[in-house]
């Protein structure tokens, strides 16, 4: 007994012994736990020299896999640190199924993960990973996430995780409903800037090109606008604006081109345009004016048919004086 | 010939010059070229009477003849019945360009065929002399003879070449003239020929059995008749069709121009297409037009532009941007070339985007337009990248699929072709497209002019009797003798009448601005075939 009391004494004050990597794992929680700003591994070899390089970093590796400590670099050192998030700790006096279930659905991060996944995952049946995910649920550990169509799936992610924008839908969606309204203002606002902008260009230039310069906005000046006419609840980043902006490209009511920006790389610039038909009356082209343009059966339409110029209501409603 | 396109084909014949030409005209189009022997077999019908139809669409360059082993083939010349469709324009362009004179001379030659300049020439005379008794004739003459010279100088006129055909009786156009002798004219004819002429005809036309003909078999009873052989008989003329093509598609590319950057860009443009379309054949298509240089350019524009070099280079620039023009070299202050493939495909594409959004709205448009730029696409990347919720996108596009305006492509990843692991990618190919809807014109057109013939006839008594009665009030109004009104129009048929008559006008201006939609079309086709 005073033997055994005698080598802990001396473990204690001086080293650890050199084959036991465990209670070298311990010390270096011990570190960690008093550096919360993590430690290098030169602390650790400082700490313990004897200890052999293959052993400590088998003791690192250990406790990183089981998630202890996480890694992280810092100009061109690694730091040790403990990890502090609910993980290791709140798995605590979990049945094993529970903790199976949590650290599948915390490895899925912040694009959650569906249930007929964990299924796969974890080899556990439907009833059992229904109640893991109820009871976790009722801890406030993990919730559950609806995604925007087209998948529309129910996703389960840590309880304190912002879910991905690919889930949401970001900044177009609201209670996974796309808010058409809301980007078809948008749209309409952002082409009424340009237009504002060309017209405003028209009027202080006379030479063509330096009207087409002036007319061009920039994605942040666009961005600048919109936020001030305060027409939207959530923040819209210049990503936001940008897909906008595309839109309007789309129409055919913009024209996007790039322009080289103060420190000499291109960036992206946006112009309203006109349209190649729109003088006079000529807004349409001839075929789209006739019924016949515009009509759904066309395709079923013959002179002697069912469906024919003869008796087409279409036709005779256009002729009505 | 598409189905659609003969359909609208044998309605204009019909409707320029009745049923039994139709008749040689269709057989000609279904079963292509023919001798003369087996149109008269396939036709069952009398030969003088199908030699008479060939005739006249001989003259109105609507059938070429070929020869082929010693005997002849006749081909229709399916390109100029459409352009016949659109003669009312050819006319208003013949005013705007040469003024009245210069339609009457355009309508002359609709009307007439092929014809001599001294026969054309003595029509108009005669017939803007009727309406208007003041004109001297002699000055008259002189006019139009000018302006008919200008009209060959505009290219609108050109000459056609003659060989003589035992089978038909006549000369019938043959190998086509070589550029430098299409627009010579030849001999000087002087206006006291043409006013003797002219007076000669109205004695003709005052005997009363001559007064109701046609002016085309007037003409050929003259011939036959006491009156001498023009000096220039043998020297006939018609319209070019190409060139009048040619001038509309001008015009489209400068109105596109005018729309997307400013009258004044138009302006330049309007310039630059006169210096590359000099001594072009319009027949040929190039992609491109000749080099123009910077200084050609500023010698040749217009004064009331009044461009600064500055401008003229920024305006150059910016219908580079456009894609209208390129630019060629550097030498001698830069050199540019329009860029006609280019132009067309704008106009054609941006025609087709519209035909979209009449058809469908907004969002189906801003689908369209994004699959052109972007060619082939996934339809869950559509509807992220134009801001479309999945369901509505996919909505969209399985209409615009089902009128065939984009197609669909299955592109498996494993050979089960399983629907999961298959992409399927829309795609937008101009051409195609352009097809499509070209044959939608070509039925509408056939549409529109199916029911004016039928308000036509269905009204015919109606409108002959309102005619009559027009022609009573005129004279009661001028006085000259009291008229019986034998069948007075009661207001409720007069206002049919004009009812109908509003229809079909309404009918025929659609039917023109429909035309110029097909021209768009055809402009860009004709690039990619
Ligand atoms: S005639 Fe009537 S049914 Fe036929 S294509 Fe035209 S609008 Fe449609």
């Amino acid at each position: 007994m005073a033997v055994k009391m005698e080598v802990k004494m001396e473990r204690e004050d001086e080293q650890l012994s050199h084959s036991d990597p465990l209670e070298l794992e311990d010390r270096i929680l011990e570190l960690c736990t008093a550096n919360e700003k993590g430690i290098t591994e030169q602390t650790i070899i400082t700490d313990q020299p004897s200890i052999n390089v293959e052993t400590r970093k088998k003791a690192l590796q250990r406790l990183l896999s089981v998630g202890k400590i996480e890694v992280y670099k810092q100009g061109s050192s690694l730091i040790y640190r403990l990890k502090t998030n609910v993980g290791t700790s709140s798995t605590k006096g979990f049945e094993l199924e529970e903790k199976v279930v949590y650290q599948i659905i915390e490895g899925s991060g912040t694009k959650g993960i569906w249930t007929r996944d964990i299924r796969t995952s974890s080899n556990l049946t439907d009833l059992q990973i229904n109640k893991c995910l109820k009871t976790l649920e009722s801890k406030k550990l993990v919730k559950k996430v609806k995604t925007v169509p087209p998948s529309k799936k129910k996703i389960y992610m840590l309880f304190d995780l912002e879910p991905d924008e690919s889930l949401t839908g970001g900044a177009w969606y609201s209670d996974q409903e796309f808010e058409t309204e809301f980007v078809d203002v948008l749209n309409v606002k952002c082409q009424q800037y340009l237009q504002k902008k060309a017209r405003n260009a028209c009027s202080e230039h006379s030479a063509p090109l330096l009207q087409r310069r002036a007319s061009s906005a920039t994605v942040s000046e666009v961005c600048e606008y919109i936020k001030k006419l305060n027409i939207s609840r959530v923040d819209l980043t210049h990503r936001n604006l940008e897909s906008i902006l595309n839109t309007l490209v789309f129409d055919g009511k913009a024209l996007m081109t790039h322009e080289l920006g103060p420190d000499g790389t291109a960036i992206k610039v946006y112009r309203a345009t006109k349209l190649y038909t729109n003088g006079g009356q000529h807004l349409v082209p001839g075929f789209s004016r006739t019924p016949c343009g515009i009509c759904p059966v066309i395709d079923q339409c013959t002179p002697d048919g069912a469906i024919s110029p003869l008796n087409c209501t279409y036709m005779k409603d256009w002729l009505r004086f | 010939m598409s189905q659609y396109q003969s359909v609208v084909c044998e309605l204009i014949l019909e409707e320029s010059f009745g049923e039994l030409v139709k008749e040689v005209g269709s057989y000609l189009l279904r079963n292509g070229g023919q001798k003369l022997k087996d149109l008269v077999k396939g036709l069952k019908k009398k030969k003088s009477d199908v030699i008479k139809s060939l005739i006249v669409l001989i003259q109105h360059s609507l059938v070429s003849c070929i020869s082929h082993k010693s005997a002849t083939i006749y081909r229709m010349m399916t390109s100029n019945i459409l352009c016949r469709g659109m003669f009312p324009q050819y006319a208003v362009t013949g005013r705007e360009l040469s003024g009245e004179i210069g339609e009457a001379i355009i309508e002359d030659f609709i009307l007439n065929g092929h014809s001599c300049m001294s026969e054309v020439i003595t029509r108009v005379v005669l017939k803007l002399s009727d309406t208007n008794q003041d004109i001297k004739e002699l000055k008259l003459a002189e006019d139009v003879k000018n302006h008919f010279v200008n009209l060959v100088d505009m290219r609108l006129l050109q000459r056609v070449a003659l060989a003589p055909s035992k089978e038909l009786g006549m000369t019938t156009p043959s190998h086509s003239l070589s550029p430098q002798d299409k627009y010579v004219i030849p001999v000087e004819l002087g206006a006291s020929d043409i006013v003797a002429a002219c007076s000669a005809r109205k004695r003709g036309r005052a005997s009363p059995d001559e007064g109701e003909l046609p002016p085309s078999k007037k003409s050929k009873s003259d011939e036959q008749g006491k009156d001498p052989l023009p000096p220039d008989a043998t020297v006939l003329w018609y319209i070019d069709f190409q060139q009048f093509q040619c001038h509309y598609r001008d015009q489209a590319i400068v109105a596109g121009v005018n729309n997307r950057i400013d009258p004044i860009a138009a302006g330049v443009m309007k310039c630059l297409l006169s210096l590359s379309t000099q001594d072009v054949d319009p027949n040929s298509y190039p992609i491109v037009g000749p080099e123009i240089f910077l200084l050609r350019l500023k010698d040749t524009l217009p004064q009331y532009l009044s461009l600064t070099d500055t401008d003229l280079e920024q305006y150059l620039t910016v219908l580079t941007e456009d894609g209208f023009i390129e630019k060629v070299g550097e030498a001698s202050s830069g050199s540019y070339h329009i860029n006609f493939k280019k132009c067309s495909e704008i106009l054609c594409q941006s025609q087709l985007e519209l035909v979209v959004r009449e058809r469908f709205n907004d969002k189906h448009l801003r689908l369209f337009r994004l699959l052109c730029l972007k060619k082939r696409l996934e339809q869950k990347q559509i509807s992220d990248m134009a801001l479309i919720p999945n369901k509505k996108a996919k909505e969209i596009l399985y209409s615009l699929l089902a009128e065939n305006f984009i197609t669909l492509q299955e592109v498996p990843r494993s050979n089960d072709y399983a629907p999961s692991r298959t992409f399927h990618l829309f795609s937008i190919e101009l051409n195609t497209t352009t097809r499509i809807v070209l044959q939608r014109c070509y039925k509408a057109l056939g549409n529109l002019m199916t029911c004016r013939k039928e308000e036509g006839s269905k009204n015919k008594r109606l409108l002959e009797k309102y005619k009559l009665w027009l022609r009573q009030q005129e004279a009661f109004q001028n006085e000259e003798e009291p008229i019986e009104i034998e069948e007075a129009l009661t207001p409720t048929e007069r206002e049919m009448t004009e009812n109908v008559m509003k229809k079909i006008a309404k009918l025929e201006a659609s039917e023109l601005q429909l035309m110029e939609s097909l021209l768009t079309f055809e402009e860009y086709l004709k690039f990619v075939s």
